[in-house]
Order: structure tokens, then sequence, then C-alpha cells
């Protein structure tokens, strides 16, 4: 029962990734590869709020391990670089392993701080 | 819109393979997320290679394509996860062992990548698959320089 609702999440996470990041690099026509840093770290948010937060472990297993697993990405982010790197923009590709690693780690950190504080 | 439908089972599968191997114990020393970094270093190496063989051959089809690499590989591998296994074991006094875990990842990560990659075109030379760059394929991809600067 478990895999169904993580495969539910999945399914909903994968398409929402999909979606947005093309949404957002389609917008914002640029090098560095922003749908998918903004997909990242507002992941790595919203997992800080829920898995400091009072759910239980159906609504855990479906919204962190679920969606939110499969909304962020660290094959994007690796191949993305790569290819900056490749394409020889090597201050491009730093600054993308740099800023993602680092403000993932904040905003995770972040939403643990909202969550305590809002005693959710 | 055929491709959301491929891109969901892969979804659906990616996350529940992960959360299988995460819930499996492979080993003693519990510090470091091992069943994490295994993951996600595998499904960097598939993304690259299945990307790299949609660009340079015509054996996957834009819609698998979409369907292992924006939806298996994508919901397989996770970020989140990485940031919260960091932070925990910042949280937990072990800031070196954070260090390692974060640092090998993303230099693990881009190895598997090109290996990814690397592997793909080898493979593809191999079989004798008539392979060059079809620049319509590259339209996916989201690093493709349109000319503009940073």
């Amino acid at each position: 029962m478990n895999f169904l609702i993580v495969g539910i999440g999945g399914i909903a996470g994968s398409l929402t990734r999909f979606s947005l990041g093309n949404f957002i690099n389609k917008k914002f026509k640029s090098l560095f590869p922003l749908g998918t840093f903004i997909i990242n770290i507002t992941g790595a948010l919203l997992l800080g709020i829920l898995s400091s937060s009072h759910i239980s472990r159906s609504f855990y297993i479906l919204l962190c391990d679920g969606f939110l697993g499969a909304y962020t990405t660290f094959s994007s982010f690796m191949y993305e670089d790569f290819k900056l790197f490749k394409l020889n923009y090597k201050l491009h590709a730093c600054t993308y392993v740099i800023m993602t690693t680092l403000i993932g780690l904040a905003f995770y950190a972040l939403g643990t701080t909202i969550t305590y504080y809002a005693g959710f | 819109m055929k491709k959301y439908i491929y891109i969901g089972i892969g979804g659906f599968l990616g996350a529940i393979l992960r959360f299988t191997l995460e819930n499996t114990k492979i080993s003693n020393f519990t510090l470091i997320p091992i069943n994490t970094l295994l993951i996600n270093l595998t499904g960097a190496f598939i993304l690259a290679f299945v990307t790299t063989a949609a660009i340079y051959t015509s054996v996957v089809s834009s819609n698998i394509k979409l369907g292992i690499c924006a939806g298996f590989a994508g919901a397989y591998t996770t970020f989140s996860t990485l940031c919260k296994e960091t932070v925990s074991l910042i949280n937990s006094n072990h800031i070196l062992l954070a260090v390692c875990y974060i640092a090998i990842s993303l230099i693990l990560g881009l190895a598997f990548a090109y290996l990814g990659e690397f592997t793909s075109i080898k493979l593809a030379s191999k079989l004798n698959l008539n392979y060059s760059v079809d620049l319509n394929k590259l339209e996916d991809t989201n690093c493709k320089n349109k000319g503009n600067s940073i």
C-alpha cells in the first residue's frame, strides 16, 4: 500500500517538475538552468517544512518520499552542470553547482525553522 | 499529450524504486546515507546515457526519452533528500562527514553523468548505429546555447 502512495506522489511530482521546469525555462531564456534550480530549492524548502512537522506517516510517504522526492532531481542537475562544463561555460557550471547546493541546504534549514516557529 | 503519460509512468516507477531502495539495509555504517548516494549516482548515469542516445542516435523516441529521463530518472533521484541528510549530519555534529557526503555526491555525480554520455556514444559506435547530431533533438535539453549571454 505504501508503494501505491509513493507512486502517486511520484506521478504528481514528476509531472509538476516537467511542466514547471519547462515553463520557467521558456519564460526566462538563459544559459543558466533556472527551471531545475528553482525546482530543487523550492523542493528543499518544502521538505524542510514538512519533515519537521507533525504529519502522519502516510502523509509523509505521500508528500515527502513521493511528491518531493520526485519533484526534486539530482540527475537533471548533474547532467545540466556537466553540459555547462562541456560547452566550456566553466564559470556558469561552478556557479550552478555551488548556488544549488548552498541555497538548497539553506532553504531546507529555513523550512525546519519555519515549522519550528509556526508550531506545525 | 501522450508524453505526460510516459512521464507519469516513469515517475511512478522511479519513486517506488527509490522508496524501496531507501528502505533496504545496505550497510552497517548508518551515518553516511549510502542508499541515497547510490540512487543519485545510478540515476545520473541513466539520464546522461539515455539523453545522449536520444540526441545522437534514433533508437530512442522522444516520448520514451521523456519517460525515462524526465519521468523515471527525475523521480528516482532526489535533491531534497540529499539536503535533509546533509543538514542532519551537520546538526548531529558530524560536520566533516556532511562535507564529505555532499562533496562525494557532487563530484561522483558529475563523473557518472560524464560516464553516461561516454558509454552511450561508445556503445552507439560499437553497434554501428548511425549517429549524428540532430539539432532538433537538442530542443529538449535545458542548456542549449541560443546565443544568449548569461
